[in-house]
Formats: structure tokens, sequence, C-alpha cells
């Protein structure tokens, strides 16, 4: 329910985009021949996990992303870096590292300004360790002192994404993605299920379930870097 | 510039409007068994014991009640407890094995443990039935229904 809520707020956001991101296309198409040779190459880095880092005491991450394009469609990779220390009336730690590599389809190849609606696939993989500590009051036993760990475990995960990159001066470019993260999967944790996996986000769900698919929402800042001179088609493809 | 500041602050908004507030009163968690005492006969009898223990831990505190049902204390580093039932006249035991994991209901709540997964590997009773196999008061609030 809360999924298709959000789904329908960014397609109307979406679809408010594209009068902006396609002024500069005519409705005329023309066949054109696949150009496969790599013309620019993204490197970005992940504002949002800036921005969380800045703003959430419990958590400092870094991420990026680096895509090369084929014809319409983009090679693609992400990866992070993310630490959670959440200290309550327990202590929770979760440390790792993140790779995600996949393909892009561009919706719109023949805007002018290199503006880019996209949709992608990603596989996603994981990589951490956890830890919880807390104190239990047990009317039998006592004030008990309790430790649990994972240690190196591996989590993988698909991703269905909608990407926007948007110019914002020159070469550099301003991207958001959501994603909608399905068909994970926990490698064997030793001790107890993890709250939270790096690049997946809160796996457990508030009550008593963990979480089966997860939507993530991310800004990129981006940069262009141009490897040839590629013409722009500014009539659609067919 | 204003198309700018709604979609930073768009995206912020749906990024925080996924964070969901739960009441921990509603934690349906605790660390023990319910068990309840059902006579055979039918005679609405209570059940006094002199005295229970619960192996490696010793004497459990309030045995000496009358019981109609009773808690049982389950330690989270092991994966079986033992009980042993003293009457003037005889013995019962109760051997319950378990699995236990733990989980944070909510982030503003504590900590707590699950027990699942509960078994007898041995009882003296007449009878035992296995109601709930996990500790979660809102599914199962008895575990077990044992007939003397």
């Amino acid at each position: 329910m809360f999924l298709s809520i959000l789904k329908s707020i960014y397609n109307i956001l979406f679809l408010t985009l594209i009068p902006f991101i396609g002024m500069s296309q005519t409705a005329d198409t023309v066949r054109i021949k696949p150009d496969w040779n790599p013309s620019r190459l993204h490197v970005g880095i992940d504002v949002s996990r800036l921005m969380g880092t800045a703003i959430k005491p419990h958590k400092s991450s870094l991420g990026g992303m680096i895509d090369l394009d084929f014809h319409r469609f983009l090679l693609a990779f992400e990866g992070g870096v993310e630490e959670i220390n959440r200290i309550k009336t327990y202590e929770y730690t979760n440390k790792g590292a993140f790779l995600k590599w996949g393909i892009d389809y561009n919706l719109i190849p023949s805007n002018k300004y290199r503006n880019m609606i996209s949709l992608g696939l990603r596989y996603a993989k994981s990589k951490f360790s956890d830890q919880l500590n807390f104190t239990e009051e047990n009317p039998w036993f006592g004030t008990q002192a309790l430790q649990f760990s994972n240690q190196n475990i591996s989590a993988h995960w698909t991703e269905i994404l909608l990407r926007l990159n948007v110019q914002v001066w020159k070469n550099v470019f301003f991207g958001s993605v959501l994603r909608i993260e399905i068909m994970k999967n926990i490698s064997d944790p030793d001790q107890f299920i993890p709250f939270d996996i790096p690049g997946w986000g809160r796996n457990w769900k508030s009550g008593t379930d963990e979480k089966t698919t997860n939507m993530g929402f991310s800004y990129y800042l981006i940069y262009h870097f141009s490897l040839r001179e590629k013409e722009i088609f500014l009539k659609k493809i067919k | 510039m204003r198309f700018w500041l709604f979609f930073l602050s768009f995206g912020f908004c749906l990024f925080e409007s996924c964070n969901e507030v739960e009441d921990c009163t509603l934690d349906p968690y605790e660390n023990y068994a319910v068990a309840t005492f059902d006579l055979l006969s039918g005679e609405s009898k209570i059940i006094a014991f002199d005295s229970i223990i619960l192996e490696g831990f010793g004497r459990l505190p309030g045995d000496r009640d009358t019981l109609i049902g009773m808690l049982l204390p389950l330690p989270v580093e092991n994966t079986e407890a033992v009980f042993h039932y003293y009457t003037d006249s005889s013995l019962y035991s109760l051997a319950i094995g378990y699995k236990s994991q733990p989980l944070i209901y909510d982030l503003s709540c504590e900590a707590t443990i699950r027990f699942y997964d509960l078994d007898t590997s041995y009882q003296s009773f007449d009878s035992l039935v296995i109601v709930g196999s996990e500790v979660h008061l809102d599914y199962v609030p008895i575990n077990f229904e044992i007939y003397l």
C-alpha cells in the first residue's frame, strides 16, 4: 500500500519533469545506427549518504557511482561503506561495504543537455559484521549482560531503479535515484538476524518481521567525462 | 530555484516518512514460557509444589505458591531448560528445548529476546500438550498444558 503510494508520487514527479527535460525533442522519428562505442563516463558521489552522515550522529557512510554508456545502455557500478553505531538502551554496531552493478536504459538519449531518465536493474552484494550488546533485567536470573555478534556475513539482492540526471552546470549533473530493493538473501547469520544491511538499509521492520522488500531514494552529484564527441540526434530514435 | 528546493525536499520527506513509530508496550516478547496445570480428574484442584528447581540455577523463587499455572524462565545462554517439581510424594521433571534470538521491536524500544521452536525432550507428567511453540503474548499466551 505504502509502496504503491510512493510509486504514484514518483510517477507524478516523473511526469512533471518530462516537459523540462525533453524540451528539445521533436515529434519526428528517425532510424539511426546504434553507436556502441562508449562516449561518456559518469563519476558521482552519493550526496544523500554525506547528508545522512552530517545529520545522523549514529551513522557514517560514503558512497559513489560510475557508469559508462553503450548506445542507449549504461554499464553502472555503485559502491560504498557504511558504519552504524546506535547507542540507546542497547548498543548496536554494524560495519560493512556494498557493491552494486547492472545496466541502465536511457529513455531520452536525444536530450541536448545530456539529461537522462533511465530505468535500471542492479545486482547488489553486501559484506558486513554486526554486534548487539544489551542488559536484561530478569526476575529469576538478575541483571544479565548479553552480547551477540555476526562476523563476515553477506547479503545479496536485486534492485529496480528509476534514475533522473539533470545538468546543473557544464559537466556537473545532479542525479536522483528511486530504487526498489527485492529478492534479498542473507547468508546464515551466526547469532541473530541483522538489523541493518549496508546498501540495503533497515532490515528489521518495526514490530517483529524481517523486511523482504525495501525502497531507497538517493541523490548523486555527478561529473560527466566526455570520452569522445557523440552526435546527439534531436529527433526521436526509432 | 524553487524547482530544486521542491525536488530536494521531496526526497528528504519521502525518506523521513518511512520512519514508523512503534509503541514499545506492545512488545509481545518475554523471557519465560507459560505452563498451565490441568487435572485429568476435571476437579478444580489447586496444585502446590514444595519446590521447583531449574537445573544449573537452583530453586526458583515463589515456588511454594499454589499454582494453576506457572512461568518457566528460559536462560538465554542455553538451548535447554530442565525443571524438577517436588511435591510431598513425587517428583516430576520437564526438559524444554528452545532456540533464542535477540531483536529490537522498534529502534526506540529496549532490545529483547525471542524464544521459539519450544519443544519437550523429556517430561514425567501424565501428559503434556505443546499449545504454542513460541513465546509470544499476542499469538498464544500459553505454551504448555500439563496434565496431572
